[in-house]
């Protein structure tokens, strides 16, 4: 279904290829600078790249702007708005592109808007909203723009750390609606700094350092190894049977161990 | 009602409780809507009132006119070759103004933008100057067209360089708004040592163009304000497109807005609207930068809104400040950029301290 050949932006991302047979929720996860913005920004047309992106039947670089908008919908990361706009402005400009009666817009807007609890927010300035009320707005907006009842062409979301500045209550109601998205046949690939929540959640993860996929797979891929070896972190697995969690305990640099020092990443996919 | 009902149909996938939830947003839509009709059917009440009071006040009283009195011939004359062609000519120069602010501080995000910022202005002032000081130093009498010309090829001039040095989308808006801020400044150097070298009556006269004065542009031709008003009908029928860039460039792009191509026509339609407004009326300041912030108040900052209402605004301002240019003095008139910069100012220092901008 997704199928992405020697992606690569010069001087941020070297050649990466990867494969997902069918939807999936994968997590995007490396340090800071790593590349997953760049890889987000490349996947959405909004940075000059080279290699093929195969989306379905459409080979994704190859759209113009207007049919991009069509098939996939992205959260960048967050930005400032100075000028004064009202929330239910800015999430009606999540389907102003497709071209759907207005009715059923106001359905799903709707929709949203209760799953994401924005009621209160629909009259208030989007400027002077705190970051994470920001956040959820641009996150409805952003979903509208994809939403199977809206937009049977969309396929693919990308999400650039989508949960930050959400408190926990509303970062596991985004996280739900992703999977029901995911469910409904779209794939959403979304950068995140919190492992646990990908180890929750996630159907798969991609892992990125100095511009190089490190690692691919599904969930288990992300492990004490991985962290250790990108991250330079020591972490321990804490699990109750059911779930389980990774807790940082030091940085590998800490324990005076040099085994990890050496290397650091070699791999590339 | 029909469409009351059809809004709050729920789709198949939508939960049980969505329902009331549609309805806050249909309600505020509805409600946002008529509040917004409101206020652009008021808008054209009052430009509609400002414009026939624009026409009949002055120093040669026409309110016979509204009591169905035919006119005397002198009469006749004051209004149909004076007061008309220069009410129009406000109309459609504050309506410009207002635009060009409204697309510059939605383009480049930034709530101080205004014509002036990108260098267009000073750089049609500055041709203008120029134009004045050549004539006195060389002895030359100008004919009423040559200010005009020189003002917009000054404009012309401004923005070529600009899209000269930004092809191939190589200047993003904040180093755009630098570039128009670093030639303004280098048209406003030179304006100044022309200034300090010119002859009294020449300085009297440039200060004069500097300060904006509508009575040098009703005298052009019918056909200079065809482009003012094509450029004004296009920035109507894009102002979908406006709406998609108030959240910044990534959103416009990410929403399917082609952003290299549509960056340069917005910016083309400003400096042709501003230049052209000097090159008709001078340097008139603050209505382009107030206007726009005034009617975001009102909105709520749906961009289609306040694009049309700034184009109305506009136009009932400067055809306000015209009328006061006009009658203030007992005698002869005052520059109308006086005007608007006087009543601009406190204004929006007021709104300044009420954190409204």
């Amino acid at each position: 279904m997704f199928n992405i050949r020697d992606l690569s932006v010069r001087g941020r991302l070297a050649p990466l290829s990867w494969h997902c047979p069918q939807p999936g929720l994968i997590a995007l996860i490396g340090p800071n600078g790593s590349g997953k913005s760049s890889l987000l920004l490349a996947l959405a047309n909004l940075l000059p790249a080279g290699g093929q992106v195969q989306l379905g039947q459409c080979s994704l670089l190859d759209l113009d702007m207007r049919s991009a908008a069509r098939v996939r919908a992205m959260l960048p990361q967050r930005q400032s708005c100075l000028l004064t706009i009202s929330c239910l402005d800015v999430l009606q400009l999540g389907a102003s592109m497709l071209d759907v009666p207005s009715a059923q817009v106001q359905a799903v807007l709707g929709e949203l808007v209760t799953r994401l609890e924005l009621g209160h927010l629909l009259a208030r300035d989007f400027s002077q909203l705190s970051g994470g009320e920001q956040q959820r707005v641009l996150l409805a907006k952003t979903l509208l723009q994809i939403w199977p009842d809206l937009n049977p062409h969309g396929q693919l979301l990308l999400l650039d750390e989508p949960l930050a500045g959400l408190d926990w209550h509303h970062q596991l109601q985004l996280l739900t609606l992703l999977q029901e998205l995911v469910a409904r046949g779209v794939m959403v690939l979304f950068s995140v700094h919190d492992f646990n929540l990908a180890l929750s959640h996630a159907d798969g993860v991609l892992c990125l350092h100095e511009g190089k996929l490190v690692a691919q797979g599904g969930i288990e891929v992300l492990d004490e190894a991985l962290l250790a070896r990108v991250f330079q972190i020591r972490t321990i697995r804490l699990s109750d049977g059911k779930h389980q969690c990774l807790v940082p305990i030091t940085l590998s640099s800490d324990t005076g161990s040099e085994e990890n020092a050496g290397d650091r990443v070699g791999e590339s996919e | 009602m029909a469409v009351f009902v059809i809004w709050l149909r729920p789709t198949a996938s939508m939960s049980a409780f969505a329902g009331v939830k549609v309805n806050r947003v249909n309600a505020l839509l509805l409600q946002q809507q008529r509040v917004q009709h409101r206020w652009l059917v008021g808008l054209v009440l009052l430009l509609v009132v400002v414009f026939v009071a624009n026409l009949l006040v002055g120093p040669v009283a026409l309110s016979r006119l509204l009591a169905g009195d035919a006119l005397s011939p002198l009469q006749q004359q004051v209004l149909l070759q004076l007061r008309l062609p220069r009410a129009c000519l406000a109309m459609l120069l504050g309506a410009g103004l207002a635009m060009s602010g409204c697309v510059l501080q939605t383009l480049l995000q930034n709530p101080l933008a205004e014509p002036g910022l990108i260098g267009v202005s000073s750089g049609a002032s500055l041709a203008a100057v120029m134009m004045l000081f050549l004539a006195q130093r060389l002895g030359l009498i100008l004919p009423p067209w040559g200010l005009s010309i020189a003002a917009f090829g000054g404009a012309l001039l401004v923005t070529s360089t600009l899209l000269f040095l930004a092809r191939g989308g190589r200047l993003d808006n904040v180093r755009l708004l630098l570039l128009g801020v670093a030639i303004g400044i280098c048209s406003s150097a030179i304006t100044t040592w022309l200034l300090y070298f010119a002859n009294d009556q020449s300085l009297r006269e440039m200060m004069f163009w500097m300060m904006g004065s509508l009575a040098y542009g009703q005298s052009q031709p019918l056909w200079w304000w065809l482009p003012y008003l094509a450029v004004i009908a296009w920035l109507v029928l894009r102002r979908d497109t406006l709406t998609l860039l108030q959240l910044g460039d990534y959103q416009a792009q990410l929403m399917g807005l082609d952003l290299r191509r549509i960056r340069w026509q917005l910016v083309f339609a400003v400096c042709v609207l501003s230049g052209l407004a000097v090159a008709l009326a001078g340097s008139i300041g603050f209505i382009g930068l107030l206007i726009p912030h005034l009617m975001r108040l009102l909105g709520r900052g749906s961009a289609r809104f306040v694009l049309l209402a700034s184009m109305l605004s506009g136009a009932i301002a400067l055809l306000l400040a015209d009328l006061l240019s006009r009658n203030l003095l007992p005698s002869g008139e005052l520059p109308v950029g006086i005007i608007t910069a006087s009543l601009g100012a406190p204004l929006l220092i007021f709104l300044l301290v009420r954190r409204h901008v």
